[in-house]
């Protein structure tokens, strides 16, 4: 019994030790997911046992956790890098590059393709009217355009573009979904696009030319930490210039308005490309396995997080039975560290441990403190005051006492905060995902980037069957551990 | 006040409120022998019995036990030379009749032998079924119960027992019958035992000496077999009661 904590911890350690793997991240949208994935098989294709951290919730984390090591490498696009990230948006090409390489980083060649804002325009009328650059538009004032209420505002939106090409037309201001469709229908005859957006793929539009270069570059590349060994950087390599935009915005449809899973996506354009190793990883594990690896990341988030909250809060109670006042300060700090957000907790911890696995038991770890500390000392500090004095009267010492008579009789109140902490934990644990640690949430985060109810439920319900499963499961360690007339509901 | 004398009171004062529970306390216990205190609720008779093992400092005077002042904070090694047993037993819920009974052997590193043969040679002296000494606290009678309290206060042969009305909420059949175990004890291993109990037939049965706490001009002592004599016609209730009040008819 007494050997058990050990073996566990050992265990858990050894088990999330196991694989030093590369680390491929992605951002929250279908693009990003899918060029992460294409990368990942590629260097599984060449022997690398690779990670994914998809779904991380922006351009600055995704920078931070390359920069700090957590990732290897996750798609960039070099206005973003000059625009938001190193705040000089004059950086491009090769000075980008070297700005870049004086932060350990090396921006691979590009990928082929620019995500950036582009005009589209009816193909129809295209045609007819042999329309192909934005500087054409100048001459055509009585084209009814309608832009999304973003691109009408942003400063580097509709104005400066009117401006710049000297464009006559007034345009109005709709949703962006819809405006694609009003153009396809011929209600519209132009409006504002990603230029790999996947919708463009399935409706007759063409995209102007930015004949006068008014929009800025968003050319989408790899960015990787320079100590990614050679070898991986020249497999990665191999995909510049290989992914044009058409190319993209199939790929993008395929995801966001097909519902396939990005890996599948990712695989079979690697084979299309001739760039899949045979049978190398290529195949994407099958919806069961992904959701027991998932649940497995699961388990062991709450379960590492849940063994140190008990090995921290179980002793710091028994050290603070005695002493109210510290006892009280210990409890309002834990309970001060409940009322922090979960995101905003897993945001602040971030600095101190990284991203992934570290920051996300952290912050289950800092929630597990309360429910079991609470309990534990509540649990101590109730025991029938003459059991307490007997003990005394007999010549125990305070700690023969404390381990010998309160700790066994606070037992089933320790065993329910472990319990509360650890179904708590366990729906927590959902938004390990957005800091890269994998778990249920992960299905959830991109199901929902990706608008895919399948995936949702293939990480919602495995998360809610495990809370029962944890609830049962404890139910049955109080009928192992504990006395008949000591457990809960009970009485003696 | 023949014999050796092992606890010593001297002067204790102590009490709560303005007006103390024990005050210029002047008492002593003698070895072997089992001294019962009597006297009505809330007249300081387990407040007595919390000052001769420490529970409770005097707040004023000097508690001597074994020949020495008693240290503050009571070592351990000391309580352990004090048996103690109180009402209801308060047994740990939690360990089995037999933990009960060896928690302090266990505690001094006992060998599983000599665990078992003390618990053999005590559990025959109270009358303890062999089969009561696996079962829980909750799984035993109230006089099954009080035995086990009585084998836990005695198993390392203290020097003292304190008794902390033991046998108030057992049945007057069972209670005759733990007293002639008790006696048994006693003949067997003779502790200095203090005994307090508001029952005054039961100090008259058990105790050598019978101390009357709570009545006007201080503690007043008695030898059993003096008032045995008295007792003649009278009911054990009204000579306690004529003792406290100390006026006769």
């Amino acid at each position: 019994m007494r050997q058990l904590p050990r073996a566990l911890l050992l265990f858990l350690l050894l088990w999330s030790g196991s694989a030093a793997a590369l680390t491929v991240g992605s951002k929250r949208f279908a693009e990003s997911h899918v060029l992460a994935e294409i990368a990942a098989q590629l260097l599984e294709g060449e022997g690398y046992a690779v990670e994914r951290a998809h779904g991380l919730g922006g351009s600055l984390l995704a920078w931070e956790a390359l920069h700090a090591g957590d990732i290897d490498l996750y798609p960039a696009y070099s206005g973003t890098l000059a625009r938001a990230v190193l705040k000089a948006p004059e950086l491009a090409g090769a000075a980008l590059r070297e700005r870049l390489a004086v932060e350990g980083l090396r921006l691979l060649p590009g990928l082929g393709f620019d995500n950036s804002y582009a005009v589209a325009v009816a193909g129809r009328l295209a045609r007819e009217a042999g329309l192909g650059r934005l500087s054409e538009l100048a001459g055509r004032p009585e084209l009814r355009l309608g832009f999304s209420h973003e691109f009408l505002r942003r400063g580097d939106g509709w104005a400066a573009l009117a401006r710049h090409y000297g464009l006559p037309q007034q345009p109005r201001g709709m949703e962006h979904a819809l405006a694609y469709r009003a153009v396809a229908a011929g209600d519209l005859d132009g409006t504002d696009a990603y230029t790999t957006d996947g919708e463009l793929s399935v409706h007759d539009l063409v995209l102007l030319e930015d004949d006068r270069g008014f929009f800025p570059r968003y050319e989408a590349a790899l960015l990787v930490r320079q100590d990614l060994p050679a070898r991986a950087q020249a497999a990665l390599a191999r995909l510049s210039g290989r992914l044009d935009a058409a190319t993209m915005r199939r790929l993008n449809y395929r995801v966001s308005a097909g519902g396939e899973n990005p890996a599948v996506v990712a695989a079979s354009f690697l084979a299309e490309a001739g760039l899949a190793t045979e049978g190398a990883g290529a195949l994407p594990p099958t919806l069961v396995h992904r959701v027991l690896a998932r649940t497995g990341e699961h388990l062991q988030l709450t379960g590492l997080a849940l063994l140190a909250g008990c090995l921290v809060a179980i002793p710091g109670a028994l050290l603070l039975a005695g002493r109210p006042l510290a006892a009280r300060g210990f409890l309002y700090a834990a309970g001060l560290v409940q009322t922090i957000p979960a995101l905003a907790l897993l945001a602040l911890l971030i600095p101190l441990l990284g991203l992934g696995m570290g920051t996300a038991i952290g912050a289950l770890f800092l929630y597990s403190l309360l429910p079991v500390a609470r309990n534990t000392l509540s649990g101590l500090l109730t025991v029938d005051p003459v059991l307490l004095e007997v003990a005394d009267g007999l010549g125990l010492t305070r700690r023969q006492r404390l381990l010998r008579v309160q700790l066994p009789l606070a037992a089933p109140a320790v065993l329910a905060g472990v319990k509360t902490a650890a179904v708590v934990s366990v729906g927590t644990a959902t938004l390990a995902a957005f800091v890269g640690a994998g778990g249920l949430g992960e299905p959830i985060i991109t199901g929902l980037t990706l608008n895919d109810q399948r995936l949702i439920l293939a990480g919602a319900l495995p998360a809610a069957l495990l809370a029962i499963a944890v609830e049962l499961a404890f139910e049955g360690l109080e009928r192992w551990l504990l006395p008949a007339h000591l457990r809960p509901g009970q009485t003696s | 006040m023949a014999g050796a004398r092992d606890i010593v009171l001297a002067g204790v004062r102590k009490g709560w409120g303005p007006r103390p529970v024990l005050e210029d306390l002047e008492l002593a216990f003698e070895r072997g022998r089992i001294t019962a205190v009597v006297g009505r609720s809330g007249c300081g008779k387990s407040t007595l019995l919390r000052l001769c093992n420490g529970l409770l400092r005097p707040d004023a005077g000097t508690v001597t036990v074994f020949g020495e002042p008693l240290p503050a904070p009571v070592p351990v090694t000391l309580r352990r030379r004090i048996g103690y047993a109180v009402q209801q037993a308060a047994l740990f819920p939690h360990l089995s009749a037999r933990d009960n009974i060896t928690l302090l052997g266990r505690l001094e590193g006992w060998s599983a032998a000599a665990l078992e043969a003390r618990v053999d040679t005590l559990r025959a002296l109270v009358d303890l079924p062999a089969d009561a000494l696996g079962r829980l606290p909750h799984e035993l009678s109230g006089g099954q119960q009080q035995r086990v309290g009585l084998c836990r206060a005695l198993f390392l042969h203290p020097g003292i027992l304190l008794l902390d009305e033991p046998f108030a909420a057992v049945d007057p059949l069972t209670r005759r019958d733990i007293h002639q175990r008790l006696l048994a004890l006693h003949a067997h291993e003779p502790v200095t035992t203090v005994l307090v109990t508001h029952d005054m037939a039961e100090a008259l049965r058990l105790a050598d000496v019978v101390v009357v706490l709570g009545g006007a001009g201080g503690p007043q002592r008695h030898e059993r077999d003096a008032l045995r004599a008295r007792q003649g016609a009278a009911e054990a209730e009204e000579l306690l009661l004529e003792l406290m009040g100390g006026a006769a008819p």
